[in-house]
């Protein structure tokens, strides 16, 4: 309780000082620390609406966390509350909820009984995470490329295919493309495993169907980003230096096609994160994203706000991560 | 700070992180393939025995643990387990003595004994526990007392008058007592670790079992390993060393790995496979999917305290409308036998078969008709002034085609629903709170006695969420039936208090479930069975 109305304050003085001190600093012409107090104050601030919004949403949609099976007597039921702290008045469950959120310790699941919010998060944050770097990987690699190529190319037939296989790519859902490769990779060759992350193989399937759309998109982005680039004067220049062909892209046009790429990086991250919801599911990965959709709709209050927290966290860090690696790259770029 | 430092520390950050987390994810995951696989479905909710009711967790617990009396797979009937012999029974059928086997020991050579027991089922029963189905034990005398108020804990009727004694005082005649000390939440838990470990005594490293096997490995989404436990009672008649129990949300899942051969058995196929894996692994091909009848069944709830339907002869007119038969035919598909009744044909009742009254639930579009056109009249309204009234159902493929159906023959009496598809966690806060018109519910057995399923209704239980309050139904369930002992006395008593329940039409049943698991031909000791269960013990494998 005292620690819940010690975040409180944190929470809501906390992001005011930052956001002060930031503009302060900035004066005296700092860059990149302003920047970052400036992030972790609406970070904070982020935190405590999304917290309180959906502390509040979820306990208002209809069935609670023990309605998992069959229905149980009244006692029972209360039994449950009672150990779960559910009996309490609303307004002290959430600021004791509070309490525990900057250290992402939210007791412990009320459907997965054995284990604390932290430790369903512990164990499952490594294989997101790489599922979700496999697929950062494989979106730059056959994005890029594509797209130099498409530029290259432009109007040939090689073009239209390339960005009609783009197009696609950004229309068909992940797990349809899944059903799609599974089909042959894995029944009919038996290449790679069904399901799990057992062995490195049978991270390339789930990885490159979470990466697909957003592989096409970067494919779109740098096609664009080289037909604009490769008509500029310091181009004909780099040409006019004696540069091979090769190096003209890969030295000077692609610097500037990766631009539009790079901004393009924080909605990505955003995207890939919350794709492996169903990824997850699809090819039973071991990460945290099924325990997402699965606490929601089992009613884990304390489990689906860890969550929310975890993702509404990642998300901003990602996000902050590809400003700042956007403002390295281009120095017009300011950092706000 | 400059631009080439802030890059030069990012590229060091993703050339440091990235292999160290391939190497944290694949490192750890890399396990040697047990000698049996099972796709079992979701994570287990608790591997504490007496807080969870999911049937996935039942499987894995069978293979933990071991109770005084344990079902015969082939013959479904109570054998002994930790009792060494059938319990003695007093005249009067209140007093159950259970003599235990010597030497008996947990997984850590703990010894085992009456004490433990009578502990162990007291922790079931006290209200700190929060054990979710209490009302298992209510038989006996004391119980739902010290478990409503958590007072009185020493006049349970559960008594050790040595190590090797057990006894139950029950408080009325119970004939299916020994059925019930077969379920898993009243597997015995050891008293020495919940005490030292208190509420996570059951994490794999800490865990103190008494059955076949103990646990090694839980890893969320992905899979509980247990193995051989070398100190339980009859070690030399289990035949494989270890089991994986992999974690399976989708039956999608659970069918690709079955066909890839990554697991041997799995517990449930997607529906729109039916077809088609009945014609590849059916009866007629390799036998690997066999659907068979399981004691569960398929129904909607309606509401008998809203109007329309406050009215028993609209209720009756909804039920007798809809061809049952049609749904398992063109909807369910897998060999579901349709439901005229609550209790599912074929459920033992002691000695006896259990006959269901089958004759209340008939698809009769006329008397549907005709009673429409009473309870009407009775209400005093017109056909079309009747409201439209909502349909809950969830968002299974099957749920969604049987709702179309009802929706459509409903129609044709001139009724008109809406369907409104809510997540079964919504639909089951809804029943709670009686705040629906009709809404799809079902209910699995646990055991082989139609009191599993009549005893729902009873007052004052779980059922009264449709509304059905018959004090004679409960008086018929609980005390003329089980005064009726073993005999068909007892099977013609309930006989009658389903046929109460059916007339109310406070249900209408659709269809009884099958059990969809498939089984590779090598694994051995695999019974079919209506309860669906195959306790890992006697599991072979021939490869």
């Amino acid at each position: 309780m005292t620690r819940g109305i010690l975040v409180l304050l944190l929470l809501t003085v906390g992001p005011v000082a930052l956001l002060l001190a930031a503009r302060r600093l900035q004066r005296t012409g700092g860059r990149v620390l302003p920047f970052l107090m400036r992030r972790t104050g609406w970070l904070m601030a982020t935190s405590l609406v999304v917290f309180t919004v959906s502390f509040f949403l979820m306990r208002a949609v209809p069935g609670g966390p023990f309605d998992d099976g069959r229905s149980l007597m009244p006692q029972v039921r209360r039994n449950l509350e009672a150990r779960f702290g559910l009996d309490k008045p609303m307004a002290e469950q959430w600021i004791i909820a509070l309490g525990g959120m900057p250290t992402f310790d939210f007791g412990p699941s009320m459907t997965l009984r054995d284990f604390q919010v932290r430790e369903v998060m512990a164990q499952g944050m490594p294989a997101s995470a790489l599922l979700g770097l496999a697929a950062f990987a494989w979106m730059l690699a056959i994005g890029v490329p594509v797209g130099v190529v498409a530029a290259l190319r432009r109007g040939s037939r090689t073009d239209t295919v390339l960005s009609a296989a783009a197009s696609l790519g950004m229309a068909v859902p992940n797990f349809v493309l899944a059903g799609a490769l599974m089909t042959p990779l894995v029944f009919v060759l038996g290449w790679l495993p069904a399901a799990g992350l057992a062995e490195p193989r049978a991270l390339i399937l789930p990885s490159f169907c979470l990466a697909a759309p957003f592989a096409a998109q970067v494919a779109r982005l740098v096609r664009t980003g080289m037909l604009e680039v490769m008509n500029q004067d310091w181009i004909r220049t780099a040409r006019a230096k004696g540069l091979s062909e090769l190096r003209v892209i890969t030295g000077h046009a692609l610097r500037g096609a990766l631009l539009p790429v790079i901004t393009f990086l924080g909605p990505a991250l955003a995207g890939i994160l919350t794709g492996s919801l169903v990824i997850e599911q699809v090819f039973a990965i071991p990460g945290v994203g099924t325990h997402f959709v699965q606490s929601a709709l089992n009613r884990d209050y304390t489990l689906a706000l860890g969550m929310v927290m975890l993702y509404t966290v990642a998300v901003y860090v990602l996000n902050a991560m590809a400003d700042l690696l956007l403002a390295s790259l281009d120095p017009r770029v300011e950092l706000t | 700070m400059g631009g080439h430092s802030l890059r030069n520390s990012l590229l060091v950050a993703v050339l440091v992180g990235v292999p160290a987390l391939f190497v944290l994810v694949l490192e750890d995951a890399a396990l040697s393939r047990a000698d049996l696989v099972v796709a079992n479905g979701p994570d287990p909710r608790s591997l504490d025995p007496a807080v969870t009711t999911a049937i996935a967790d039942a499987r894995i617990l069978s293979s933990l643990f071991e109770g005084l009396l344990d079902t015969d797979p082939e013959t479904l009937e109570p054998v002994p387990a930790l009792a060494r012999e059938q319990p003695e029974v007093s005249a009067d059928g209140l007093r159950w003595t259970f003599r235990l086997r010597r030497g008996l020991r947990w997984s850590d050579g703990h010894p085992l004994d009456a004490h433990g027991l009578r502990w162990s089922f007291l922790r079931f029963l006290d209200p700190r526990t929060a054990a979710r189905f209490p009302s298992l034990l209510f038989g006996v005398e004391g119980a739902r007392a010290f478990n409503q108020s958590g007072t009185g804990r020493e006049s349970v009727g559960i008594r050790a008058p040595d190590p090797e004694t057990l006894v139950f005082t029950l408080e009325q005649r119970q004939p299916y007592f020994p059925a019930i000390l077969t379920l898993f939440p009243l597997y015995p838990v050891p008293r020495h670790a919940v005490e030292r470990h208190g509420a996570l005594w059951m994490k794999p490293d800490r865990m103190v079992c008494n059955g076949p096997y103990k646990p090694v490995l839980w890893r969320l989404r992905d899979r509980v390993r247990v193995e051989r436990n070398p100190l339980y009672r009859a070690n030399h008649e289990v035949a494989l060393d270890s089991i994986d129990w992999l974690s399976t949300e989708s039956a999608a899942t659970q069918l690709n790995l079955y066909v890839r051969g990554d697991c041997d058995i799995i517990t449930d196929i997607p529906t729109s496979a039916v077809n088609t894996l009945l014609a590849r692994y059916g009866p007629d091909a390799t036998g690997e999917f066999q659907p068979t009848a399981r004691l569960g069944t398929f129904y909607f709830k309606v509401n008998t305290d809203r109007p329309p339907f406050n009215n028993p002869k609209l209720r009756r007119a909804l039920s007798l409308s809809v061809d049952r038969v049609a749904i398992v035919e063109n909807v369910t598909r897998a060999g579901e036998a349709p439901a005229f009744s609550f209790v599912p044909p074929g459920t033992r009742c002691g000695a006896v078969q259990y006959e269901p009254p089958r004759d209340t639930c008939r698809f009769d579009p006329e008397l549907a008709r005709e009673l429409l056109r009473q309870g009407l009249a009775e209400e005093g309204v017109r056909l079309a002034d009747l409201p439209v009234f909502e349909v809950l159902y969830s968002p299974d493929v099957n749920d969604q085609a049987i709702a179309e159906v009802l929706q459509a023959q409903w129609a044709r009496l001139g009724l008109r629903c809406r369907l409104v598809n809510m997540d079964s966690g919504s639909i089951r806060g809804a029943i709670r709170k009686q705040d629906y018109t009709i809404a799809r519910s079902s209910w699995i057995g646990d055991f082989n006695d139609p009191s599993n399923f009549l005893d729902l209704f009873i007052l004052d239980r779980n059922g009264s969420d449709t509304g059905f309050k018959e004090p004679r139904y409960t008086e018929l369930v609980m005390s003329r039936a089980n005064a009726a002992g073993e005999s068909g006395e007892r099977s013609r008593v309930l006989r009658e208090a389903e046929a109460l329940l059916l007339e109310s039409a406070a249900i209408i049943p659709v269809f009884h479930y099958v059990s969809r698991g498939m089984v590779k031909p090598w694994v051995r000791g695999y019974h079919r069975n209506v309860l669906d269960w195959h306790p890992p013990r006697w599991l072979r494998v021939t490869r």
